[in-house]
């Protein structure tokens, strides 16, 4: 390397030419180095925490105990072993007992993830342990001290155990959100299982068989238990057990953990796009600047090929520098971005791996041969006359040459952020199509704004007619900036629907807890314990699990059993007069009068899965009773309502003899503060009432929909730092652009200022210039925000689409207020150096 | 027997334009001896500067031959000329041609840094002495006058020891006083330094300066008159 490289690269960025290109260039790898540093990072924690979440790398569940050769499999691929056993079960202390979510668990567990313990009710310091309890002991959860008045040391019975409470479990790795869950937790060992008589033929136990080793071992027993699933998929043998690994466990978060990194890189890409657009724009006026001097060089005997590893030299310094500082602004982003998701991810991070750092190295470099270097590639061709002849013409690479390698090397960096070559093909095509459409339109304006501007005075018509004459350069200025400004609205909108139609979901008296499990003679009593308790309730739906056997007296066989999940477990039934809230009539008749046989009404999704029709005969069977029915009606059914929901609902009198438990929302006034382990607050109802009926579970809600809130609200936000980021980069579009016609206007208004021009005159023709600019530019942004919301609201949320006049008059203004400030700041020299001085410059 | 340096053999250059060829030097031959000064005057458009480029290895002619020194540099492709340009030439042009990024000294010591010369710097610093601007030695182009810039421009020059200076307008720019002091702070590093001169100008009073005068009009060498 020479020294007189290094000099000369100095000297243009002392110079001021290489800001544009450097500030460009360390934006695009801030963001995509912010963006993938996240998204790492939040990606390892979540995977870390769902293998905590299993306590293991791998679970074999069933209904019945595992059998021998998974077991065996696991010794022989050595791998760490345990076992656990989960059923519902009353405890007793004294004359108090709650119906209890037992876990038996081995001295083993749990093999990944910790237990989080206290012996202590008041103090509260936490211990953690990576092994169960000892024979003889229970460890409890929090609620159960309260509901069973007991306290440390004092005696449990479970079944015919007698066992003493020596931990109070503060948190536990597999503790699971679903209703099975419901119940206060009791962990015990597993050896004391036989004594406490509770396994008995036809008791409902989950059996798991815990296994974590190393990732090749781990690999080897899922290969081993593919192809025994395979073997069995050919057998009549019944299938008892499920593999459960991280990946299928929480499928919908890994998934939705790839989608959202992709999204968030693409969001990223779009300020790549922008910053290489700036960088072409800049590196195309660096690129004159430096033609003299390649000129000068190549007349005192420099060969093409010497000026050509000198170029290459720069752009590897100005590319290595660039990408080094992007990425430690980009560090810190990231911190930025994980401090608004802080609530939302209550996950300790993991460290970043290297993926991120060799994004955004890949991602510097490739953007200085993608854009800096095509406008650059002609100054070693140069020819040496050109000392003698400045009029000679540039052997510039041809724009679309120079289009074709800018989009050839977003392709690459969208096709490798997102690992998919379909969706970067359709991004791209998305945002061309973005970017064509907004150029039309812009266009549009421009000629009416030429138009407009044919009568209007000095310099109005000054201004309006620059932007026609410069419309290329107008063009892109407007495409970056309206696109950016068009993401930003979408997204504001975004956050705004959602919340408002969250807080139109969920008024006032949206339910705070749901009750189920009340027995059929309790309801009563229950009703009256929640009138004296001040809390008003929804309707009281009595419930049944059962299964469906056939359809018009064809069985259901296996197959057609897979292919729903309504049919290949139980579910809830119901019965009630009235259609549930938020449940809509799909097609058939809801009953208004006793129908002569006995009816029932089907969720739509799950008719569609088993493809039944109005009118067909179903079988169910509750607890080996079997009884017919005919199908009325097919009902869409709003999951989120947090109203009690069913797949299916009977006329009523159907459930009358199958005993039915009852469930209800409650919805309770204020909560108190309680300081029991994990749970902070509640409602002062909660206490009576599983102290009075200890087999009802409650189940809070208020937590659920105050977190949902918080996400979007933070989602929201994390996508609005980066398209803040985005939205710099569409500044430096605008720098850039300015830049190109830099001297050209800085010669135009010398000569005018020359020619008696007062400097009021060029500032306002400036500034009716940038204001008009921000203001189509605003105003497109507000149209596409309000096209794009108007689908996405119809489409993806099904909500009622609506206008957002702010989102108009919030683009049309910062649209007018950036744009002007950014232009007139960038224009400063024009307006105030003097005009010999200006001449001067450009000679 | 006195030394030639640069010679011309039957040059012509023709460009061709859209509706037809036009012929922009035709047939020209010359001789220019080691040391000489030598001025091409003609009118504007006649073909000087063309001459010049072709002369100085930076353009190849249509027709014709041409030596520099012991090498025909219409024989070589651009990287033998542009060799050939670093081992003999150094120019000035009309408009300086200085970078403005760089300062007075660094403009001087750039062609010798990039050709690797090892006291480029005390060279340079010599050579702005010489020119009278050894107080300006940290200036950049903007903070020095026409007259100033160009006597940068020569001591950049002359710092490389060219064989040949080519001269394109070296007076174009600059009012007649400070035009004068230029001419004489050419002729007399000329003399000092024992280069050969050619320059291209309309003034008659600097052609006169040079022991030969070229004329040439619409391409055509008209005249040589030894002064």
């Amino acid at each position: 390397m020479n020294l007189i490289d290094i000099k000369l690269l100095w000297r243009d960025w002392k110079g001021g030419q290489l800001n544009l290109v450097v500030s460009a260039l360390v934006l695009a790898v801030m963001v995509v180095t912010a963006v993938s540093l996240f998204a790492d990072r939040v990606e390892r924690g979540l995977n870390q925490q769902i293998t905590s979440f299993l306590a293991s790398d791998l679970t074999v569940r069933g209904g019945i105990e595992i059998s021998d050769d998974y077991r065996q499999k696991a010794a022989q691929l050595d791998l760490k072993t345990a076992d656990l056993a989960l059923f519902r079960s009353m405890v007793f202390a004294g004359d108090s007992n709650h119906l209890a979510s037992v876990k038996a668990v081995s001295h083993a567990y749990p093999l990944r993830g910790q237990i989080e313990l206290s012996d202590n009710l008041e103090v509260g310091n936490v211990s953690k342990r990576s092994n169960g309890p000892a024979s003889g002991e229970a460890w409890v959860e929090a609620r159960l001290f309260n509901l069973l008045n007991i306290k440390i040391g004092d005696t449990l019975e479970v079944g015919y155990l007698n066992l003493t409470v020596t931990n109070l479990i503060v948190n536990e790795p597999d503790r699971g959100t679903g209703f099975a869950a419901a119940g206060a937790r009791v962990i015990i060992n597993i050896d004391d299982l036989p004594a406490s008589q509770l396994v008995r033929p036809g008791s409902r136990i989950g059996y798991r068989f815990l296994m974590s080793g190393d990732d090749r071992s781990i690999e080897q027993y899922k290969a081993w238990y593919q192809k025994r699933e395979d073997r069995l998929k050919n057998s009549s043998e019944l299938k008892h057990f499920r593999l459960v690994t991280p990946e299928n466990a929480e499928e919908q978060l890994a998934d939705a953990m790839q989608r959202g990194r992709a999204f968030l890189l693409l969001s990223g890409t779009i300020g790549v796009l922008l910053a290489g657009i700036a960088m072409a724009l800049a590196s195309q006026r660096y690129a004159s600047r430096l033609t003299d001097q390649v000129a000068l060089m190549k007349a005192w005997g420099q060969s093409t090929r010497s000026i050509r590893r000198s170029q290459f030299i720069r752009l590897f310094i100005i590319a290595a520098i660039s990408t080094l500082l992007g990425m430690l602004l980009g560090w810190f982003a990231h911190y930025m971005l994980l401090e608004v998701a802080k609530g939302v991810l209550s996950v300790e991070l993991p460290p970043p791996g290297s993926r991120p750092w060799i994004v955004a190295t890949i991602t510097g470099f490739v953007c200085v041969l993608g854009f800096a270097l095509p406008a650059l590639w002609h100054l070693p061709t140069i020819a040496p006359l050109r000392v003698l002849r400045r009029d000679l013409p540039d052997s510039l690479l041809g724009q679309g040459r120079r289009l074709t390698i800018g989009i050839a090397s977003l392709l690459l960096l969208t096709y490798w952020y997102s690992e998919s070559l379909v969706t970067s093909l359709l991004f791209l095509a998305a945002i061309f199509i973005l970017f064509a459409v907004c150029a039309l339109i812009a266009l549009q304006f421009l000629k009416l704004v030429q138009r407009f501007g044919s009568w209007r005075g000095s310099f109005v018509r000054l201004g309006l007619a620059n932007l026609w004459r410069r419309r290329g350069q107008t063009l892109v200025q407007l495409v970056g900036f309206s696109t950016t400004l068009m993401l930003l609205l979408v997204v504001t909108g975004l956050r705004t629907n959602l919340i408002a139609e969250w807080q139109a979901q969920l008024p006032e008296d949206t339910p705070s807890h749901f009750l189920y499990n009340v027995a059929d003679r309790e309801v009563d009593a229950v009703k009256q314990l929640l009138a004296e308790s001040d809390v008003t309730t929804t309707p009281w739906f009595p419930m049944v699990r059962g299964r469906l056997v056939a359809i018009n007296g064809e069985a259901i066989t296996r197959e057609r059993m897979a292919q729903s999940d309504g049919l290949s477990r139980e579910v809830n039934f119901t019965q009630t007069v009235d259609l549930p809230v938020s449940n809509e009539i799909v097609s058939g008749q809801w009953w208004l009068t006793a129908p002569e046989r006995l009816e029932f009404s089907i969720e739509e999704q799950v008719a569609t899965e088993i493809g039944v029709e109005i009118g067909d005969e179903i079988e169910f069977s509750i607890g080996g009773i079997k009884f017919s029915a005919i199908l009325a009606s097919v009902r869409s059914v709003d999951w989120q309502s947090m109203n009690p929901n069913f797949y299916v609902v009977f006329y009523p009198g159907a459930l009358d003899r199958y005993a039915p438990n009852w469930v209800t929302a409650v919805r309770a006034g204020d909560t108190m503060e309680v300081n029991r382990g994990a749970l902070t607050k509640q409602a002062p109802f909660v206490n009576k009432m599983v102290k009075q009926y200890p087999t009802t579970v409650v189940l809070e809600l208020g937590d659920v929909i105050a977190r949902i809130r918080d996400v979007i609200d933070r989602v929201t936000q994390g996508l609005e730092l980066i398209l803040f980021l985005v939205l710099i980069c569409g500044a430096l579009v605008l720098f850039a652009a300015i830049g190109v016609s830099y001297d050209e206007r800085l010669r135009e208004n010398a000569i005018l200022r020359t020619l008696g021009s007062s400097k009021k005159i060029i500032l306002g023709a400036l500034t009716v210039e940038y204001a008009t600019l921000g203001a189509i530019a605003g105003l497109i942004a507000g149209a596409g925000a309000e096209l794009i919301l108007f689908f996405v609201q119809r489409n993806v949320f099904d909500m009622a689409a609506q206008w957002h006049p702010n989102l108009w008059a919030l683009g049309f203004f910062s649209g007018i207020i950036l744009i002007t400030a950014l232009g007139l700041l960038r224009s400063r020299d024009i307006i105030t150096v003097p005009p010999l001085q200006s001449l001067r410059q450009i000679d | 027997m006195t030394q030639s340096i640069l010679r011309a053999q039957g040059v012509s250059k023709r460009v061709s334009t859209a509706d037809q060829d036009l012929t922009i030097l035709d047939n020209v031959s010359l001789d220019i001896e080691l040391g000489q000064s030598v001025a091409i005057i003609g009118p504007s458009g006649a073909g000087k500067s063309t001459l010049l480029g072709l002369l100085a290895g930076l353009d190849t002619p249509s027709d014709g031959k041409i030596w520099m020194g012991e090498h025909e540099i219409t024989a070589t492709n651009e990287e033998g000329r542009a060799a050939i340009r670093a081992k003999m030439v150094g120019f000035v042009f009309q408009t300086f041609q200085l970078l403005g990024s760089l300062t007075a000294l660094e403009n001087v010591s750039l062609p010798m840094e990039l050709s690797a010369q090892s006291d480029a710097r005390e060279r340079a610093v010599e050579y702005l002495n010489k020119v009278g601007l050894a107080a300006r030695l940290t200036h950049y182009p903007k903070q020095l006058s026409g007259g100033e810039q160009q006597r940068v421009a020569l001591a950049r020059a002359f710092a490389c020891s060219p064989k040949i200076l080519f001269a394109d307008e070296p007076t174009g720019n600059l009012d007649q006083a400070t035009g004068l002091k230029i001419s004489d702070l050419l002729f007399d590093l000329n003399q000092q330094t024992d280069t050969t001169l050619v320059l291209v100008t309309h003034e008659p009073r600097l052609a006169q300066r040079c022991q030969s005068i070229i004329t040439i009009d619409d391409g055509r060498l008209l005249s040589r008159v030894d002064t």
